[in-house]
Protein backbone atom coordinates (compact mmCIF):
# COMPACT_ATOMS: atom_id res chain seq x y z
CA UNK A 1 0.00 0.00 0.00
CA UNK A 2 0.99 3.62 -1.12
CA UNK A 3 2.10 5.52 2.30
CA UNK A 4 -0.34 8.23 2.95
CA UNK A 5 1.23 12.00 2.83
CA UNK A 6 0.35 14.53 4.76
CA UNK A 7 1.23 18.78 4.24
CA UNK A 8 2.34 20.00 7.52
CA UNK A 9 1.64 24.20 7.33
CA UNK A 10 4.27 26.52 8.72
CA UNK A 11 2.77 27.15 12.14
CA UNK A 12 3.24 22.97 12.95
CA UNK A 13 6.82 23.62 12.52
CA UNK A 14 7.01 26.83 14.64
CA UNK A 15 5.27 25.53 17.20
CA UNK A 16 7.29 22.41 17.37
CA UNK A 17 10.95 24.27 17.21
CA UNK A 18 9.04 26.78 19.78
CA UNK A 19 7.67 24.09 21.83
CA UNK A 20 4.49 26.25 22.19
CA UNK A 21 2.67 26.20 25.23
CA UNK A 22 -0.71 27.76 23.95
CA UNK A 23 -3.21 25.52 23.89
CA UNK A 24 -1.01 22.22 24.00
CA UNK A 25 0.00 22.71 20.73
CA UNK A 26 3.57 21.25 21.50
CA UNK A 27 2.16 18.15 22.65
CA UNK A 28 -0.27 18.24 19.74
CA UNK A 29 2.49 18.01 16.97
CA UNK A 30 4.41 15.26 18.92
CA UNK A 31 1.29 13.02 19.02
CA UNK A 32 0.80 14.38 15.25
CA UNK A 33 4.48 13.24 14.34
CA UNK A 34 4.23 10.05 16.51
CA UNK A 35 0.85 8.93 14.61
CA UNK A 36 3.43 10.03 10.96
CA UNK A 37 6.05 7.75 11.95
CA UNK A 38 3.74 4.20 13.31
CA UNK A 39 1.91 4.83 9.90
CA UNK A 40 5.00 5.26 7.82
CA UNK A 41 3.27 8.35 5.96
CA UNK A 42 5.05 10.90 4.06
CA UNK A 43 5.24 14.37 5.25
CA UNK A 44 5.34 16.97 2.53
CA UNK A 45 7.12 20.42 2.91
CA UNK A 46 6.93 23.10 0.38
CA UNK A 47 9.69 25.18 -0.43
CA UNK A 48 7.00 27.73 0.86
CA UNK A 49 6.98 25.97 4.54
CA UNK A 50 10.27 26.52 4.78
CA UNK A 51 11.41 29.99 3.80
CA UNK A 52 8.16 30.68 6.38
CA UNK A 53 9.93 29.30 9.35
CA UNK A 54 13.68 30.25 8.35
CA UNK A 55 11.71 34.32 8.59
CA UNK A 56 10.03 33.27 11.83
CA UNK A 57 13.26 31.96 12.84
CA UNK A 58 14.82 35.10 12.04
CA UNK A 59 12.48 37.34 13.48
CA UNK A 60 12.12 35.67 16.42
CA UNK A 61 15.12 35.48 17.57
CA UNK A 62 16.10 39.51 16.66
CA UNK A 63 12.97 40.36 18.26
CA UNK A 64 13.83 38.31 21.61
CA UNK A 65 17.10 40.03 22.02
CA UNK A 66 16.85 42.56 25.23
CA UNK A 67 17.75 46.02 24.31
CA UNK A 68 20.61 47.13 25.19
CA UNK A 69 22.20 49.01 22.79
CA UNK A 70 22.76 48.90 18.93
CA UNK A 71 25.96 48.78 17.14
CA UNK A 72 27.84 46.50 14.62
CA UNK A 73 29.07 44.02 17.34
CA UNK A 74 25.36 44.12 18.22
CA UNK A 75 24.42 43.00 14.67
CA UNK A 76 26.43 40.36 13.85
CA UNK A 77 25.63 38.49 17.48
CA UNK A 78 22.67 38.58 16.26
CA UNK A 79 22.82 37.44 12.73
CA UNK A 80 25.42 35.18 14.15
CA UNK A 81 22.95 33.20 16.30
CA UNK A 82 20.41 33.31 13.36
CA UNK A 83 23.08 31.69 11.05
CA UNK A 84 23.48 29.03 13.77
CA UNK A 85 19.73 28.12 14.44
CA UNK A 86 19.31 28.22 10.36
CA UNK A 87 21.92 25.79 10.10
CA UNK A 88 20.83 23.43 12.75
CA UNK A 89 17.18 23.73 11.10
CA UNK A 90 18.23 22.71 7.30
CA UNK A 91 20.39 19.84 8.60
CA UNK A 92 17.89 18.56 10.53
CA UNK A 93 15.27 18.87 7.74
CA UNK A 94 17.46 18.07 5.47
CA UNK A 95 18.46 14.49 7.13
CA UNK A 96 14.57 13.91 6.81
CA UNK A 97 14.47 14.75 3.26
CA UNK A 98 17.95 12.18 2.68
CA UNK A 99 15.85 9.69 4.60
CA UNK A 100 12.77 10.11 2.22
CA UNK A 101 10.22 10.83 5.58
CA UNK A 102 10.26 14.06 4.31
CA UNK A 103 9.59 15.12 1.00
CA UNK A 104 10.90 18.74 0.03
CA UNK A 105 8.23 19.57 -2.87
CA UNK A 106 7.54 22.71 -4.92
CA UNK A 107 4.86 23.26 -7.61
CA UNK A 108 5.25 21.84 -10.93
CA UNK A 109 3.06 23.85 -12.60
CA UNK A 110 3.42 26.75 -14.89
CA UNK A 111 3.81 30.39 -13.13
CA UNK A 112 0.18 31.65 -14.99
CA UNK A 113 -1.15 28.44 -14.30
CA UNK A 114 -0.78 28.99 -10.75
CA UNK A 115 -1.41 31.99 -10.13
CA UNK A 116 -4.63 31.69 -12.28
CA UNK A 117 -5.64 29.03 -10.15
CA UNK A 118 -4.50 31.26 -6.69
CA UNK A 119 -6.55 33.99 -7.88
CA UNK A 120 -9.88 32.10 -8.80
CA UNK A 121 -10.19 30.79 -5.40
CA UNK A 122 -9.34 33.66 -3.80
CA UNK A 123 -12.12 35.67 -5.56
CA UNK A 124 -14.40 33.35 -4.96
CA UNK A 125 -13.86 34.01 -0.98
CA UNK A 126 -14.99 36.93 0.97
CA UNK A 127 -13.68 36.12 4.44
CA UNK A 128 -15.45 38.01 7.90
CA UNK A 129 -15.54 41.07 8.98
CA UNK A 130 -15.28 41.39 12.99
CA UNK A 131 -14.28 44.18 15.81
CA UNK A 132 -11.02 44.26 17.44
CA UNK A 133 -10.95 45.31 21.24
CA UNK A 134 -6.90 45.42 21.78
CA UNK A 135 -3.77 46.27 20.53
CA UNK A 136 -1.43 43.88 19.90
CA UNK A 137 0.02 43.98 23.33
CA UNK A 138 -3.30 43.14 25.09
CA UNK A 139 -4.34 46.73 26.17
CA UNK A 140 -8.00 47.61 25.88
CA UNK A 141 -8.81 50.31 23.28
CA UNK A 142 -10.83 53.11 23.48
CA UNK A 143 -13.01 52.77 20.63
CA UNK A 144 -12.94 48.65 18.60
CA UNK A 145 -11.69 48.71 15.01
CA UNK A 146 -13.15 46.64 12.63
CA UNK A 147 -10.72 43.95 11.55
CA UNK A 148 -11.10 41.61 7.90
CA UNK A 149 -10.26 37.74 8.27
CA UNK A 150 -10.44 35.20 5.73
CA UNK A 151 -8.00 33.37 3.56
CA UNK A 152 -4.94 35.04 2.35
CA UNK A 153 -3.04 33.77 -0.78
CA UNK A 154 -0.89 32.56 1.24
CA UNK A 155 -2.82 29.44 2.35
CA UNK A 156 -4.74 29.05 -0.62
CA UNK A 157 -0.84 28.22 -2.42
CA UNK A 158 -0.09 25.71 0.32
CA UNK A 159 -3.28 24.10 0.15
CA UNK A 160 -2.66 24.26 -3.60
CA UNK A 161 0.74 22.52 -3.52
CA UNK A 162 -0.73 19.77 -1.00
CA UNK A 163 -3.33 18.93 -3.33
CA UNK A 164 -0.99 19.10 -6.11
CA UNK A 165 1.14 16.45 -4.85
CA UNK A 166 -1.68 14.47 -3.51
CA UNK A 167 -1.63 15.13 0.16
CA UNK A 168 -4.99 13.86 2.06
CA UNK A 169 -4.77 15.68 5.29
CA UNK A 170 -3.18 19.12 5.78
CA UNK A 171 -2.49 19.98 9.37
CA UNK A 172 -2.15 23.15 10.41
CA UNK A 173 -3.15 25.92 13.71
CA UNK A 174 -4.59 28.52 11.25
CA UNK A 175 -7.89 28.89 11.77
CA UNK A 176 -8.03 30.98 8.36
CA UNK A 177 -7.87 27.67 6.51
CA UNK A 178 -11.21 27.16 7.58
CA UNK A 179 -12.37 28.76 4.70
CA UNK A 180 -10.87 26.07 2.20
CA UNK A 181 -12.72 23.41 3.14
CA UNK A 182 -15.45 22.24 0.77
CA UNK A 183 -13.66 24.07 -1.45
CA UNK A 184 -14.46 21.94 -5.24
CA UNK A 185 -10.59 22.70 -5.70
CA UNK A 186 -9.31 20.71 -2.65
CA UNK A 187 -11.83 17.72 -2.61
CA UNK A 188 -10.50 14.86 -1.59
CA UNK A 189 -8.18 16.29 0.99
CA UNK A 190 -9.13 16.75 4.63
CA UNK A 191 -7.94 20.27 6.64
CA UNK A 192 -6.89 19.45 9.97
CA UNK A 193 -6.99 23.01 12.00
CA UNK A 194 -6.55 22.25 15.49
CA UNK A 195 -6.73 24.24 17.63
CA UNK B 1 8.65 44.38 -66.19
CA UNK B 2 7.21 42.94 -69.21
CA UNK B 3 5.00 44.75 -71.46
CA UNK B 4 2.39 42.95 -73.68
CA UNK B 5 1.35 44.52 -76.87
CA UNK B 6 -2.20 44.27 -78.15
CA UNK B 7 -0.37 42.24 -81.31
CA UNK B 8 0.67 39.81 -78.86
CA UNK B 9 -2.83 38.98 -77.72
CA UNK B 10 -4.34 38.73 -80.75
CA UNK B 11 -1.40 36.27 -82.03
CA UNK B 12 -2.08 34.22 -78.64
CA UNK B 13 -5.92 34.52 -79.86
CA UNK B 14 -4.86 33.20 -83.25
CA UNK B 15 -2.93 30.33 -82.48
CA UNK B 16 -5.83 28.77 -79.85
CA UNK B 17 -8.46 29.38 -83.46
CA UNK B 18 -5.77 27.82 -85.29
CA UNK B 19 -5.80 31.14 -88.00
CA UNK B 20 -2.56 32.02 -89.81
CA UNK B 21 -0.76 34.89 -88.23
CA UNK B 22 -1.12 37.76 -90.87
CA UNK B 23 1.34 38.25 -93.44
CA UNK B 24 4.09 40.98 -92.59
CA UNK B 25 4.28 39.39 -88.81
CA UNK B 26 7.53 37.01 -89.51
CA UNK B 27 8.55 39.17 -92.08
CA UNK B 28 10.17 41.62 -89.70
CA UNK B 29 8.32 44.16 -90.31
CA UNK B 30 8.23 46.77 -87.26
CA UNK B 31 4.51 45.97 -84.95
CA UNK B 32 3.48 49.48 -85.23
CA UNK B 33 2.72 48.64 -89.00
CA UNK B 34 1.33 45.16 -88.20
CA UNK B 35 -0.99 46.55 -85.92
CA UNK B 36 -2.50 48.60 -88.02
CA UNK B 37 -3.19 46.24 -90.44
CA UNK B 38 -4.36 42.99 -88.34
CA UNK B 39 -7.21 45.71 -86.92
CA UNK B 40 -8.51 46.23 -90.29
CA UNK B 41 -7.95 42.55 -91.72
CA UNK B 42 -9.34 40.38 -88.53
CA UNK B 43 -13.02 41.35 -87.97
CA UNK B 44 -13.79 40.23 -84.34
CA UNK B 45 -17.05 39.38 -83.38
CA UNK B 46 -16.20 41.30 -79.87
CA UNK B 47 -20.42 41.73 -78.94
CA UNK B 48 -20.89 38.14 -78.93
CA UNK B 49 -17.81 37.16 -76.97
CA UNK B 50 -18.62 39.76 -74.33
CA UNK B 51 -22.00 38.47 -74.04
CA UNK B 52 -20.81 34.75 -73.91
CA UNK B 53 -18.40 35.70 -70.99
CA UNK B 54 -20.99 37.51 -68.71
CA UNK B 55 -23.55 34.72 -69.51
CA UNK B 56 -20.87 32.26 -67.93
CA UNK B 57 -20.27 34.29 -65.42
CA UNK B 58 -23.75 34.63 -64.66
CA UNK B 59 -24.63 31.20 -64.72
CA UNK B 60 -21.17 29.97 -62.25
CA UNK B 61 -23.11 28.90 -58.86
CA UNK B 62 -22.47 31.32 -56.01
CA UNK B 63 -20.02 30.54 -53.06
CA UNK B 64 -22.36 31.80 -49.31
CA UNK B 65 -21.90 33.14 -47.18
CA UNK B 66 -19.92 35.69 -49.37
CA UNK B 67 -23.15 36.21 -51.44
CA UNK B 68 -22.57 38.92 -54.71
CA UNK B 69 -26.21 40.20 -56.20
CA UNK B 70 -24.57 40.32 -59.83
CA UNK B 71 -28.27 40.71 -61.41
CA UNK B 72 -27.91 43.76 -64.07
CA UNK B 73 -31.06 45.47 -62.24
CA UNK B 74 -28.89 45.32 -58.93
CA UNK B 75 -32.10 44.79 -56.90
CA UNK B 76 -31.73 44.69 -53.03
CA UNK B 77 -32.70 41.75 -51.40
CA UNK B 78 -35.84 42.11 -49.10
CA UNK B 79 -35.08 42.60 -45.49
CA UNK B 80 -36.71 39.46 -43.92
CA UNK B 81 -33.96 36.88 -45.75
CA UNK B 82 -31.11 39.48 -44.80
CA UNK B 83 -32.62 39.05 -41.37
CA UNK B 84 -33.04 35.22 -41.22
CA UNK B 85 -29.48 34.71 -42.77
CA UNK B 86 -28.23 37.11 -39.97
CA UNK B 87 -29.62 34.64 -37.37
CA UNK B 88 -28.62 31.65 -38.79
CA UNK B 89 -25.09 32.91 -38.94
CA UNK B 90 -25.50 34.04 -35.12
CA UNK B 91 -26.84 30.52 -34.04
CA UNK B 92 -23.58 28.90 -35.78
CA UNK B 93 -21.37 31.17 -33.89
CA UNK B 94 -23.15 30.49 -30.63
CA UNK B 95 -22.68 26.64 -31.26
CA UNK B 96 -19.25 27.44 -31.87
CA UNK B 97 -18.10 29.37 -29.37
CA UNK B 98 -20.11 26.66 -26.89
CA UNK B 99 -18.38 23.83 -28.24
CA UNK B 100 -15.08 25.85 -28.42
CA UNK B 101 -15.66 26.72 -24.58
CA UNK B 102 -16.70 23.17 -23.37
CA UNK B 103 -13.33 21.36 -25.20
CA UNK B 104 -11.52 24.17 -23.48
CA UNK B 105 -12.24 23.05 -19.93
CA UNK B 106 -12.19 19.47 -21.22
CA UNK B 107 -8.54 20.11 -22.01
CA UNK B 108 -8.09 21.98 -18.54
CA UNK B 109 -9.40 19.73 -16.71
CA UNK B 110 -6.71 16.92 -18.56
CA UNK B 111 -3.58 18.94 -18.10
CA UNK B 112 -4.57 19.58 -14.69
CA UNK B 113 -4.89 15.42 -13.83
CA UNK B 114 -1.49 14.77 -15.95
CA UNK B 115 0.17 17.64 -13.66
CA UNK B 116 -0.83 16.06 -10.31
CA UNK B 117 -0.07 12.51 -11.33
CA UNK B 118 3.11 13.41 -12.47
CA UNK B 119 3.84 15.61 -9.19
CA UNK B 120 2.88 12.52 -7.22
CA UNK B 121 4.53 9.59 -9.29
CA UNK B 122 7.90 12.03 -9.24
CA UNK B 123 7.61 12.71 -5.68
CA UNK B 124 11.11 11.53 -4.47
CA UNK B 125 12.83 12.58 -7.36
CA UNK B 126 11.63 15.78 -7.14
CA UNK B 127 12.20 16.03 -3.54
CA UNK B 128 16.00 14.99 -4.16
CA UNK B 129 16.20 17.52 -6.65
CA UNK B 130 14.77 20.08 -4.32
CA UNK B 131 17.57 18.83 -1.41
CA UNK B 132 20.91 19.42 -3.73
CA UNK B 133 19.02 22.94 -4.77
CA UNK B 134 18.38 23.81 -0.91
CA UNK B 135 22.27 21.93 0.42
CA UNK B 136 23.89 23.96 -3.11
CA UNK B 137 21.89 27.62 -2.33
CA UNK B 138 22.27 27.12 1.91
CA UNK B 139 25.97 25.53 1.55
CA UNK B 140 25.17 23.29 4.37
CA UNK B 141 26.18 19.40 3.90
CA UNK B 142 24.31 16.57 5.41
CA UNK B 143 26.56 13.44 5.96
CA UNK B 144 25.49 10.12 5.84
CA UNK B 145 24.96 9.30 9.75
CA UNK B 146 23.13 10.48 11.98
CA UNK B 147 23.53 11.32 16.30
CA UNK B 148 20.02 12.09 16.82
CA UNK B 149 17.01 11.69 15.19
CA UNK B 150 16.45 14.85 12.99
CA UNK B 151 12.58 15.11 14.59
CA UNK B 152 13.83 15.26 18.06
CA UNK B 153 16.80 17.90 16.47
CA UNK B 154 14.49 20.05 15.80
CA UNK B 155 12.26 19.35 19.03
CA UNK B 156 12.71 23.25 20.98
CA UNK B 157 15.54 24.41 18.67
CA UNK B 158 14.07 27.91 19.79
CA UNK B 159 13.39 27.00 23.04
CA UNK B 160 15.60 29.39 24.51
CA UNK B 161 13.22 32.25 22.35
CA UNK B 162 10.16 31.04 23.26
CA UNK B 163 7.76 31.74 26.34
CA UNK B 164 3.89 31.62 28.03
CA UNK B 165 2.68 34.13 24.94
CA UNK B 166 4.01 33.09 21.60
CA UNK B 167 1.55 32.07 19.37
CA UNK B 168 2.59 29.66 16.03
CA UNK B 169 -0.07 30.90 14.39
CA UNK B 170 0.28 35.16 14.72
CA UNK B 171 4.22 34.62 14.22
CA UNK B 172 3.51 32.99 10.41
CA UNK B 173 0.41 35.38 9.73
CA UNK B 174 3.30 37.99 10.43
CA UNK B 175 6.03 36.72 7.62
CA UNK B 176 2.95 36.01 5.78
CA UNK B 177 2.06 40.08 5.81
CA UNK B 178 -1.48 39.49 7.14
Amino acid sequence: MEAKRVYLDSSIWVSHILQEKRNNRAQTVQQLFHQIEEDEDVILVSHLVLLEVLEVIRKRITESEPYTDLDDNKKKEIKDRVQKKTSLFLKALSHLIREHRVALIDSQKPVDQWFGMTYSIFISSSGDISTHNHYPGGRRRALPKYRYRGVGHYDIQHALTAQEFSARDLHTFDQGFVELEGHQEFEGMKFLIHR
Amino acid sequence: MAVIRPAKKWDAQDQREQRAPPSGIESGQPPEETWGKREMLIRYPLNEIVAEKTREWLSTPELRPWHINRSIENAPLPVSVLSREIDELRQIVQELKESNSELQSRVSALEEKLAKEMAADNLWEISDNNLLILEEASGIVTPPGRKQDPLDALKGLLMEYSDETVDSVELVRSVRGK
